[in-house]
């Protein structure tokens, strides 16, 4: 005799994750950024933290996970105006970078870098680091 | 207005006009690409995928691992 609930129920949690992908990975986001937050940057266990995730990545894209999204139409010209900007925008920061990236003409690491010592802002950009990476495996 | 003023002005400019892409393009008043479309065309060629993975990677690595207090 089946018991669908019951049978929900012991689904645990891997059925919870597939039925809910994304609030997953986002409490899994969550709880890694505040393990990985208070270590301190410039430091070699930082380092390995970044280099665990990025081999997990390359597991991941190596066996076919998370399920890609369809691409939808086709990109022509459509997609020109981010090829630009982007361009302007490397244009600037090599400009800063090649000038020596000092308090006049600073790159946008220079500028934005000491904000990540924080434990604060660095459980929040691990955060967003690990969702936009789930976000970019998907594409 | 001083050199740093004028580059985080620029950095804003670019902010302000990939904003105004986004929302130009969500709202069809341009025929562009959104964002998320422009990268999912990239991500179409492995080569592009590849590319855009570890700009990620690096970026995790050089902000979350790799940036130390401001020059004095």
């Amino acid at each position: 005799m089946d018991h669908p609930v019951a049978d929900r129920r012991s689904a645990g949690l891997r059925g919870l994750a597939r039925a809910h992908p994304r609030r997953t990975i986002a409490l899994a986001a969550a709880t890694f950024a505040l393990v990985a937050a208070p270590i301190p940057s410039l430091t070699w266990p930082a380092t390995a933290v970044t280099l665990g995730v990025g081999t997990a990545v390359l597991f991941l894209v190596a066996s076919g996970r998370p399920a890609r999204t369809p691409p939808r139409g086709v990109a022509g010209r459509r997609i020109l105006p981010w090829l630009v900007i982007s361009a302007v925008f490397v244009l600037v920061e090599l400009a800063a970078l090649f000038t020596g990236s000092g308090p006049d003409f600073p790159t946008v690491s220079a500028l934005l870098g000491p904000v990540f010592t924080d434990t604060g802002p660095r459980v929040i950009g691990y955060f967003a680091w690990l969702c936009a990476g789930y976000w970019l495996l998907k594409r | 207005m001083t050199g740093r003023a004028a580059t985080i002005a620029a950095y804003l400019v670019i902010l302000a006009t990939v904003a105004t892409l986004e929302l130009a393009s969500r709202r069809g008043s341009l025929r562009i690409l959104t964002f998320s479309e422009a990268i999912a065309v990239i991500a179409r060629f492995p080569v592009g995928r590849i590319a855009l993975l570890l700009l990620w990677w690096w970026l995790g690595w050089h902000f979350l691992a790799r940036s130390g207090p401001a020059p004095l």
